[in-house]
């Protein structure tokens, strides 16, 4: 395990910066207003990355001198990181021209920000996650504005920069308190130290380091009640770049936090104790919150931050020695599956926006499937999944997550948490019943899906259902992968 | 059920032959599952014709794709596989619009009921449940009537508050016994009390929502209101009884201690339930709605005759389950012939319709009395078991039940009789009425197969009676076992005379059934 690795194990990072440096050279040389070229390199660059980290997929260790992990674990998230931004660039390239902001320095920069959580996912020591996080968020400050002529994306970009500065600062100061009581901000020190004497992980200090970091993580999470942001910021970003945040964003602080918690596995009572209270917030919140939303993107992102809820669910469990393995791979195929319905369903609001990306109210949904009944199809099938209805991916994941909360014998949150999917059936069951059930008054030519966007979501659609039927397909990599940690 | 996959990929152009091979899917899915019960071996108390393959493994979970029948199970998968055919026939020419979503949710539907009553496997029990709500809640909310989205949304989020605590229940069965093996379960489950009444709790809710039982049964009237014909027999003659089968199964069968625990409030409720759903029939003005609350009244009849928990009880419920099923679905049948013609289910706007369609008043007062429990007729068979059950249950010990439940049979019978003469007997108020078509050669076709089974589980419910037998003795000598509970000896050996009492006596009652039959016919 403690190995030193080679740089060459870094490819993969390197590969992601350097790419992203070559897509800007790319965007500076295109005079023209088609920016495709810059996309299709950057979908070479996801895929060369990718075959990186296969390539690296069975080693385990340290690297820089002990600033960074990698094992199968990390590597997994970096799968995610990288499908989601492949299928992201897919989605951006017909979506930016269509609404006229093809810009190519959006494709260079979503390259650095995923760069960012490659960083957060594998870090060993509080500051290279603090640089990680950093790489992450700064390119995707300026993402959200790319609409620089639109109000609500400008308002969208300017707080999401401060929400980001707050967290910052919380994360900040938190780790600083944490070098103050441990004497180090490598993660395996600060386990040492705490294991050392109990008196550390009870200090009054170091209480206030754990909770001031997990309230970082709470706003990078979206959970309630740090929350606010999340709704205006999802509706004002482009699209994709929503579906991207709503998914990658969350995996990678997902990632980092349960490699911080690990660390901190003797306070683990104190941060159960935490993380539970900010679960049943966050899904009642967001549940709550989403049924009177009448914008699809608002509602699928308070509907993101009862996901987040729940998987901050799989995350208490965390805490219990006899369910950690469990818990971590109940996590990592939530992401996964959340990847697919997410992203999906963000895939499809933005094809049913229409040609000026204006259609999202929920009236626009109205008859659609006598419209284009393939895609109120797929949308239900997004909806249904969301729900977390049998035998779509959606259920395997809650599933999973409720067994591994019954297993760390929780079972008041675990029944809050059943009870909170309860309650999302309204406002996802309302999408589905506006398309079927509602007579449509708008002209179905205003929707045209490209091959590319309509491949997508079939393909994420297809998936929901293989991995509701055949979830172990995806399952047996996870757990092998935890199993080797 | 693969038919429904078949339906998706013919065009859509093509109705009847879309209609023809759902229809021919169906029958031939009931073929199939009468060979089934001619195989069914009733003396076995087991499971039989078991199918079993490992389906996944998942996480730490092994979900198996077992299915199989017994003697609970095989009524059940019989009665769906015979509505369902009839139901499609009923909706041949009402279901215009999306026909081949129509048809392939109807088959998405019967596979989903049929996973239900056929799954040995909780998960996977789990999932056919839940699964069977998604093609029900497009029925109501696409071809349903004026409040068809309130009353689809309704149902859907009925019935999801009630299962997703029962999928914790499961978990939590799998946590301590490592199975989901519904045939292992019930011979492990040995919990203290206090956990059992929980688990016991989240099962209960998910079914007494299905059932309905009576404080949670808003949704019903609604949801059969608004359902389209075909919907609205398939709701009430086979989705009601996933919660009744439910209950036996699991919640008496896993957990009787709690049964026996809550035995007062639940036949406090069903009691109820059968009182408070003829009192509210009685004074219907939609006919839909009258049927609907009737169904409020019989179901409490199962789950009490099911909580009685011994032989006669429990036989009674099930055959009882059968019975509603046939003739409530088949009263359903007959309001949508009503509506078809009228397009309206208000009462006070027939009246007299015997003298213009007397074949289809034949029929109505034929599925009326099975409805209201006349001897020879199914209903008295289920309703006499159900009473005679309650009546000598160690399990209620308190004969009070039975008696209250009785006096329901009454406003049975006034509800349906009353109904019944406002619509066809008197004159011809509605000029309307005067012209109306009689039954068409369809409807005869898909409405006297049901009116047979009334007749010949009312004449000799034996055939039908023996094939659960041998299940529910086992099943009711492991409740005394586990209970404790000292059934005399003399008792126990009437209980098991009984139905052979009952095939004994029939004969006097079926002529008398068939006396009026002919008179109704004449």
């Amino acid at each position: 395990m403690n190995s030193e690795l080679g740089i060459k194990y870094l490819l993969p990072e390197i590969s992601l910066v350097a790419s992203g440096i070559i897509a800007l050279i790319i965007d500076l040389i295109l005079k023209g207003k088609r920016k495709t070229p810059v996309a299709l390199w950057n979908l070479f660059a996801i895929v060369l990355t990718a075959g990186f980290v296969i390539t690296r997929w069975s080693i385990s260790g340290y690297c820089m001198n002990g600033l960074a992990r990698l094992n199968a674990v990390t590597n997994l998230f970096d799968m995610i990181f990288l499908a989601t931004a492949f299928f992201t660039v897919l989605l951006s390239i017909s979506y930016l021209e269509r609404v006229g902001y093809s810009y190519g320095e959006f494709y260079g920069l979503l390259l650095f920000s995923v760069a960012g959580m490659f960083v957060m996912a594998s870090a060993a020591d509080l500051m290279v996650f603090f640089l990680g996080l950093e790489l992450m968020s700064i390119p995707l400050y300026i993402m959200v504005g790319l609409f620089r002529t639109r109000k609500e994306s400008n308002e969208a970009a300017i707080k999401y920069l401060l929400m980001g500065a707050f967290t910052t600062a919380f994360i900040l100061y938190g780790i600083a308190l944490v070098f103050g009581a441990t004497g180090t901000t490598r993660l395996a020190g600060i386990a040492q130290a705490l294991a050392s004497g109990r008196d550390i992980a009870q200090s009054v200090i170091f209480l206030l380091a754990m909770i001031l970091i997990i309230v970082g993580f709470a706003f990078k999470l979206a959970l309630a009640p740090f929350h606010m942001w999340t709704p205006d910021v999802y509706q004002g970003a482009p699209t994709p770049l929503t579906g991207f945040m709503s998914v990658s964003v969350k995996c990678a602080a997902y990632a980092a936090l349960i490699a911080v918690l690990a660390a901190m596995t003797p306070a683990a009572k104190e941060w159960t104790i935490l993380l539970q209270f900010l679960a049943i917030i966050t899904m009642t919140w967001g549940n709550i919150a989403a049924l009177r939303q009448n914008n699809i993107k608002r509602m699928l992102a308070y509907s993101s931050i009862a996901h987040s809820g729940y998987i901050l669910v799989g995350i208490v469990s965390y805490g219990n020695a006899a369910s950690s393995h469990l818990s971590l791979s109940t996590v990592v195929f939530y992401l996964v599956v959340y990847l697919f319905m997410n992203i999906g369903a963000f895939a499809a609001a933005m094809v049913v926006a229409g040609e000026k990306d204006e259609r999202y109210h929920i009236d626009n949904y109205r008859g659609l499937s006598r419209r284009k009944p393939l895609l109120a199809l797929f949308i239900s099938v997004f909806m249904f999944s969301l729900m977390g209805i049998p035998p779509l991916a959606g259920f395997m994941g809650k599933f999973q997550i409720f067994y591994a909360a019954l297993k760390a014998n929780m079972v008041a949150l675990a029944v809050i948490a059943v009870l909170n999917s309860v309650v999302s059936v309204y406002f996802y069951l309302r999408v589905v019943l506006f398309m079927y059930m509602e007579k449509g008054d708008q002209p179905a030519k205003e929707i045209h899906p490209t091959l590319v966007e309509l491949a997508v979501i079939s393909l994420f659609a297809l998936c929901i259902i293989a991995l509701g039927l055949f979830p172990s397909v995806i399952m047996n990599v996870i757990t092998n992968a935890v199993a080797g940690l | 059920m693969a038919g429904a996959l078949i339906l998706i990929f013919l065009p859509k152009n093509r109705e009847s032959l879309l209609k023809w091979v759902a229809l021919i899917i169906s029958v031939l899915s009931f073929l199939l599952s009468i060979r089934l019960f001619t195989l069914f071996d009733g003396s076995q108390a087991g499971m039989q014709f078991v199918e079993h393959s490992g389906w996944l493994t998942f996480g730490d979970f092994r979900i198996d794709y077992h299915l199989g029948v017994d003697g609970i199970s095989i009524l059940l998968v019989m009665l769906t596989t015979f509505l369902t055919p009839i139901v499609l026939l009923s909706g041949w020419t009402t279901i215009k619009e999306r026909l081949k979503e129509y048809l392939v949710f109807m088959l998405a539907l019967e596979t989903g009921m049929l996973g239900v009553f056929l799954s040995l496997d909780l998960v996977l029990f789990y999932i056919f449940w839940e699964v069977m709500l998604i093609p029900m809640y497009f029925i109501i909310g696409i071809w349903g009537g004026a409040r068809r989205i309130y009353a689809a949304v309704k149902f859907f989020i009925y019935t999801m508050v009630g299962s997703v605590l029962m999928l914790l229940a499961i978990i939590f069965l799998y946590i301590q016994y490592k199975t989901l093996d519904i045939t292992q379960l019930g011979g492990l489950i040995n919990l203290p009390l206090d956990t059992e009444k929980w688990l016991f709790a989240a099962f209960f809710l998910a079914f007494a929502i299905k059932v309905p039982l009576f404080p949670l049964h808003t949704w019903l009237p609604d949801a059969h209101v608004e359902a389209p014909t075909p919907g609205s027999v398939i709701l009430a003659g086979v989705l009601l009884k996933m919660g009744t089968y439910g209950l036996l199964r699991f919640c008496i069968g896993f957990f009787p201690k709690s049964a026996y625990y809550f035995k007062t409030p639940i036949a406090i409720i069903a009691v109820i339930g059968i009182i408070y759903g003829a009192l509210v029939s009685l004074v219907q003005r939609d006919m839909k709605k009258l049927v609907a609350f009737s169904s409020v009244s019989h179901l409490g009849f199962v789950v009490l005759g099911l909580f009685a928990a011994n032989t006669i009880g429990i036989q009674g419920g099930i055959i009882q389950m059968v019975n509603h099923g046939l003739s409530t679905g088949a009263l359903f049948l007959i309001v949508g012939m009503l509506y078809e013609r009228r397009h309206t289910r208000m009462i006070s706007e027939f009246g007299g319709l015997s003298k213009s369609m007397p074949v289809f008043a034949t029929v109505f007062m034929i599925t009326a009395l099975s409805s209201l429990g006349l001897p020879g007729l199914n209903g008295f068979v289920g309703e006499f078991n159900i009473l005679l059950g309650s009546f000598t249950s160690i399990f209620y010990n308190n004969k009070v039940y039975a008696i209250i439940a009785g006096t329901g049979v009454i406003f049975a019978a006034a509800y349906i009789l009353w109904w019944f003469k406002r619509t066809m007997f008197g004159s011809i108020t509605k000029e309307e009425n005067r012209k109306i078509k009689d039954i068409s050669l369809r409807e005869m076709i898909y409405i006297v197969p049901v009116l047979i089974l009334i007749i010949w589980i009312g004449v000799h419910p034996m055939t039908f009676m023996s094939k659960t037998e041998a299940t529910v003795n086992k099943l009711a000598d492991k409740i005394n076992r586990e209970l404790g509970l000292k059934e005399p000896e003399k008792l126990n050996r009437l209980n098991l005379q009984i139905p052979s009492g009952t095939r004994d006596s029939l004969p006097g009652h079926s002529a008398m059934g068939d006396e009026k039959g002919s008179e109704a016919r004449r």
